[in-house]
């Protein structure tokens, strides 16, 4: 079953030059227990979809959809506080630069005891004495810090950043929500922490059955982790499907061009010869290209480009290109 | 064939103190050498707080080391000043966005390096910079561009551009790719490879993605704790590990959570 289904969210910036769609139509759906990658450049709109879920909105952004739902529970139609005490208990949320989003005035104590609801106590009134602390010690050792006592004694400062992930991971789960956003968890963290971070994710969603919603720019690293993919440009979804499918057999030219772009092991390209890249930069907000955004850019782009893409489905595997590239073209080139 | 860079036992270490009259020696980097032929990348890569980048600062100059030699084409940099240093090798940081004054245009930023260390005449400064410019995939008409109006990938075409302007023979490039996007971090290495290619340039990579290090470097140091743990070409070393440092490292960059 879906535990989050979105439909054409649409989110509107208000700036200085009018309204910018930042963006547009986006569709996303998990099910229960999987890992979904949702990559994109930066600009693409990912964070902003992360925060329309949460329900972290600032003054000037207009957010539409015409389905969003999490379970069985319809998030348009929430009172705010509705949505709090939701948030609260259902969602949880993990964000980039750890050190920066715990207080550096408090002990890690204070702030996992804090994060711990007490709705989760489990067990008679005699066991009630110190048991935020115990509890904190236990999800310390589920996220894989060997020496949580002395942990639990810092502050955020005294720690390097791995460990400060893996306190805000704890927080996190602390609650047991049924869906854990992770937004670009291990950007800026040297590759054994960053190993470390995502083996831990792949654990907890294998053992606690969450859905976890894995934000990055990196197509590599999340291809690694999750079982389904979303790729954006720009505020458009360009693809969507599983794993297999759009690692093996990119449809659009936009998520050939990423895959094209990393040199990896395997690859058999000559030594020091040019990589495939796509021409031109990440358009401004302000100057966004109409119809399909990446059109500027695109190898194959003609005269229909002008006009949005209507999204085509073969088999869950979902693509917004006029001209879709084949599997024949992939094994001939 | 004399090799470009020749590196003698370099070495940083910095004296901390602790209260009045105790203090502590603490080592960036024990000592090193290696050489480095013309038009040669070499990769430098290893943990953080390997001693990665403070070798590639005390190799341009911005820290002074504690001991040891740098010698470009055979000269020792120790007994010249600064500017001839700077004509010799310069250096590209991290992240584009800081290291460009916001104040200035991009013209200005340029020139700076040419009016510090060369005695051109205004007309040639300029082309030089539109030369420059042209010789990164820009437009001449971006020198009249405040940064704040450029995508970081042009940023950093620009901090390119400014090592480029005083045509020196190695340019140090620390962590220059991490911060880029995936489309535009293709654009940028391809044209490193060009401007190599055309010019004859030595470079020096700090990075940590083994993936690309592989792809564009001819050797390799991979550092730990400050001490050189294997030093060769980049094929030999990364296709047969000696150090177990060198296999974890390679391992991190595999890893595989399902079959």
């Amino acid at each position: 079953m879906a535990i989050l289904d979105i439909r054409n969210l649409t989110i509107e910036l208000n700036t200085s030059q009018g309204r910018v769609k930042a963006v547009e139509r986006v569709n996303l759906t998990l099910t229960e227990g999987e890992i979904q990658g949702l990559v994109g450049e930066s600009g693409s709109g990912k964070s902003l979809v992360a925060k329309a879920i949460l329900g972290i909105k600032k003054d000037g952004w207009v957010v539409r959809a015409d389905r969003m739902r999490l379970g069985d529970i319809d998030l348009l139609t929430l009172t705010p506080s509705e949505r709090r005490r939701l948030m609260a208990n259902d969602i949880a949320m993990i964000f980039q630069e750890p050190s920066s989003h715990l207080d550096p005035t408090q002990e890690i104590a204070e702030q996992i005891e804090e994060a711990i609801p007490s709705n989760t106590f489990e067990g008679g009134f005699w066991q009630r004495f110190q048991w935020r602390k115990k509890r904190a010690v236990t999800l310390l050792h589920k996220v894989g810090i060997k020496d949580p006592i002395s942990v639990l004694r810092s502050y955020p400062h005294e720690l390097s950043e791995g460990v400060c992930q893996k306190i805000m991971i704890a927080m996190a789960i602390a609650k047991k929500p049924r869906l854990l956003i992770a937004d670009e968890p291990t950007t800026a963290m040297e590759s054994t922490t960053q190993i470390q971070i995502l083996k831990l994710l792949h654990k907890l969603n294998k053992v606690n059955n969450t859905s976890i919603l894995f934000i990055s720019h990196d197509i590599e690293s999340v291809s690694n982790l999750s079982d389904t993919l979303t790729v954006m440009y720009c505020g458009q979804t360009v693809e969507s499907g599983t794993r297999d499918q759009v690692i093996n057999h990119p449809r659009h030219p936009y998520t050939n061009a990423l895959l094209k772009a990393v040199p990896d092991f395997e690859s058999n390209l000559a030594h020091k010869s040019h990589l495939y890249a796509l021409p031109g930069s990440i358009p401004p907000l302000q100057h966004l290209p109409i119809g399909c955004r990446l059109g500027p850019r695109c190898p194959n782009a003609q005269k229909t480009c002008v006009q949005k893409p209507h999204s085509t489905r073969v088999k869950g595997h979902m693509f917004n290109c006029h001209f879709p590239l084949s599997i024949e073209d992939e094994t001939s080139s | 064939m004399i090799p470009v860079l020749s590196v003698n036992k370099l070495s940083k270490s910095y004296v901390q103190h602790h209260g009045l009259f105790s203090k502590k020696a603490i080592t960036a980097f024990a000592p090193v050498s290696f050489e480095l032929e013309q038009g040669k990348t070499l990769a430098i890569v290893g943990e953080s707080g390997s001693g990665k980048s403070s070798l590639a600062k005390a190799l341009t100059g911005v820290i002074t080391p504690s001991s040891g030699s740098i010698c470009i084409d055979g000269v020792n940099m120790a007994d010249k000043d600064h500017k001839q240093r700077c004509c010799q090798i310069r250096m590209i940081f991290q992240d584009p966005t800081t290291s460009l004054n916001p104040r200035s245009q991009i013209g200005r930023i340029l020139k700076s390096p040419l009016l510090l260390n060369t005695e051109l005449s205004e007309q040639e400064m300029d082309i030089r910079v539109s030369d420059a410019l042209r010789q990164v995939g820009l437009l001449t008409e971006h020198a009249q561009f405040y940064p704040r109006m450029l995508s970081s990938g042009q940023k950093q075409r620009v901090a390119l551009a400014r090592a480029l302007i005083l045509k020196p023979k190695i340019i140090v490039a620390d962590e220059v790719l991490a911060t880029l996007d995936v489309s535009v971090r293709s654009q940028i290495i391809n044209l490193i490879l060009d401007v190599q290619r055309e010019q004859n340039i030595s470079f020096i990579m700090v990075a940590h993605n083994l993936g690309i290090v592989r792809h564009i470097s001819d050797e390799i140091i991979v550092m730990h704790e400050g001490h050189i743990v294997e030093f060769g070409p980049t094929a030999d070393v990364l296709d047969n590990p000696q150090h177990t440092i060198t296999q974890r490292l390679l391992m991190n960059q595999q890893v595989q959570f399902r079959k």
